[in-house]
């Protein structure tokens, strides 16, 4: 489902993130580590967010020469999401259903899910910080993506969010097969999420645990 | 001490967010006059000061003009005061009021600097010429300006979380679902004072281009060059929007659009920005020239907006890029290559 070819991201010259060969299949991934070990740096790679050297592939589309094919298999949330505050979050949505070509009965759904009815006619800069997470996982959910990258999804979520996740997670794992790969210092799994893996990001390259 | 944290605090990081405007205009009111004008940078600005202080209608719009910078100073200083890591200027709230109101005058005047040095030279260059009235206004205009603000900063720092008006936000502003339809927003909610700055000057500039307005073609020449630094002008718009982008529209760069959409999408947003000049040369100018001057405009925008993602990202270094490019059009219009318009 998702593999990474020779993948190096510099900063200034300096290699930060070496990634030779990395294979997932499709499934629920955990990709662990300490601060400043590259995690969300490969998930930005992975998204399509940061340039790189090397390729990464989603199935056989790869993100350097199919990019737009390519960005229609991922989606991702951000760890601390920024959005225009001048916008209204039902603005966003609205966009992000047009881009991914989302049926509205999916967006209800997802509305009713964050518990996001009453906030997405408001100016985000109204939002507080955990609303701005609910968004920014409702908009990771949009569409028909055949993978969803999450960076640290729990992070100022409150215990009610935070519970649901994993059950909307694994609905989409089971009903429209679609791929996890996150990053969370608490676990996530609450016991009835099947990891189909651990990643273990450390000495700037990320491998599986075995 | 607290009065150098609180100068440091609130106008440096002023400065820094404005540096590229303010050398952009000096850049253009004084080393690109010196290079474009035959009659001299000080002859220039003494015509200038002399309309001012003899024209009512010309003093009004330069002081409408120094209005907007003091509006856009006084709102800088609110929504400074909102930001979180600022709170601590809260506490001149806690100290004698009278040593509030000269720290935070000290601070309107640093952030005034750049009028309050223009209209020092007005003043002595109206004083000496004994044009009395319009130089009184100038002065009254500046102090009211400074006093007035003060004023307000010492309400603000006295009412924590109180600020920015909140008017603009309950106009009911139609619904966008397109990428060029947010960067309008930022635009009208965000940079309003700024678009509504270069609009005005632009949209002044072009009207003196236009035929019969000068009486002769060096006229037309010169109002040529000023409406393109007007078109220039919105390279301070489109830096800020490139800022702006790389905080809070990152999410834009994961998503599935290619390259030829997103480029439309700024193809509109462009031709959002030129509406008012559009408008002007449609009432005023035969098609020939219309299309000409709107073409000049509209590319030069798309060139500024694309060279964004060219390696121009440090201030300095678009700011060279918009000079070197003005250079270029000063050459042009001065070697006659755009004359066929004004005989249009």
């Amino acid at each position: 489902m998702l593999r990474i070819l020779h993948a190096q991201k510099d900063y200034h010259g300096d290699t930060v993130l070496d990634v030779p060969l990395l294979e997932l299949e499709r499934g629920i991934y955990w990709l662990k580590g300490a601060n400043g070990s590259g995690k969300t740096t490969l998930l930005r790679m992975i998204a399509g967010m940061s340039s790189f050297k090397g390729d990464i592939f989603c199935g056989d589309i790869s993100l350097q020469k199919s990019p737009v094919h390519y960005r229609r298999q991922v989606s991702w949330a951000d760890a601390e999401p920024a959005y225009p505050a001048w916008l209204s979050g039902s603005e966003l949505v609205s966009f992000y259903q047009k881009v991914r070509k989302a049926s509205p009965q999916q967006i209800g759904e997802l509305v009713t899910f964050f518990g996001m009815q009453s906030a997405l006619s408001r100016r985000i800069g109204e939002y507080s910080d955990g609303m701005v997470k609910r968004l920014s996982l409702l908009l990771a959910f949009i569409g028909e993506t055949a993978l969803i990258l999450l960076d640290e999804p729990l992070a100022t979520l409150d215990a009610e969010a935070a519970g649901g996740l994993p059950d909307l997670i694994l609905r989409y794992r089971q009903e429209r097969g679609t791929s996890f790969l996150f990053t969370s210092h608490q676990p996530l799994t609450s016991g009835e999420l099947p990891l189909d893996g651990t990643l273990l990001a450390r000495d700037r390259t990320v491998q599986p645990v075995i | 001490m607290m009065d150098s944290v609180v100068v440091r605090s609130m106008v440096l990081p002023f400065y820094r967010q404005n540096g590229g405007l303010l050398a952009f205009l000096f850049f253009m009111m004084v080393l690109a006059v010196g290079r474009a004008n035959d009659v001299g940078l000080l002859e220039y600005h003494f015509s200038l000061i002399r309309g001012m202080l003899t024209t009512v209608a010309f003093l009004g719009f330069v002081l409408g003009a120094w209005l907007l910078y003091a509006w856009k100073c006084a709102q800088f200083v609110e929504r400074l005061l909102l930001k979180p890591e600022f709170s601590f200027l809260y506490l001149l709230a806690q100290v004698d009021r009278t040593r509030a109101y000269r720290g935070l005058l000290w601070v309107q005047v640093l952030l005034f600097l750049p009028v309050l040095s223009y209209a020092v030279i007005v003043l002595a260059v109206g004083y000496r010429h004994h044009w009395y009235v319009g130089s009184t206004g100038v002065l009254v205009f500046n102090l009211g300006v400074c006093l007035g603000a003060a004023h307000r900063y010492v309400m603000l720092v006295g009412k924590p979380g109180v600020g920015r008006s909140s008017g603009w936000w309950k106009l009911p502003l139609p619904a966008v679902r397109s990428y060029g339809g947010f960067l309008i927003r930022y635009v009208v909610t965000r940079r309003k004072l700024l678009f509504l700055g270069i609009k005005l000057y632009s949209c002044g500039m072009l009207y003196l281009t236009l035929p019969g307005q000068t009486g002769d073609e060096t006229g037309s020449r010169m109002g040529l060059l000023f409406y393109s630094t007007g078109v220039l002008g919105h390279g301070v718009l489109i830096y800020l929007l490139k800022e702006m982008e790389e905080s809070r529209l990152a999410f834009y760069r994961g998503l599935p659009v290619s390259v030829g959409q997103r480029f439309v999408q700024y193809g509109w947003f462009c031709l959002f920005l030129l509406i008012p000049e559009m408008i002007i040369l449609g009432v005023f100018l035969p098609v020939s020239a219309a299309v000409f001057l709107f073409s000049f405009s509209y590319s030069l925008l798309l060139l500024l907006n694309s060279l964004r993602f060219a390696g121009f990202d440090r201030k300095i270094d678009f700011l060279k890029m918009v000079a070197g490019l003005y250079l270029l059009i000063i050459i042009a219009v001065m070697t006659g290559m755009a004359d066929w318009v004004f005989r249009a």
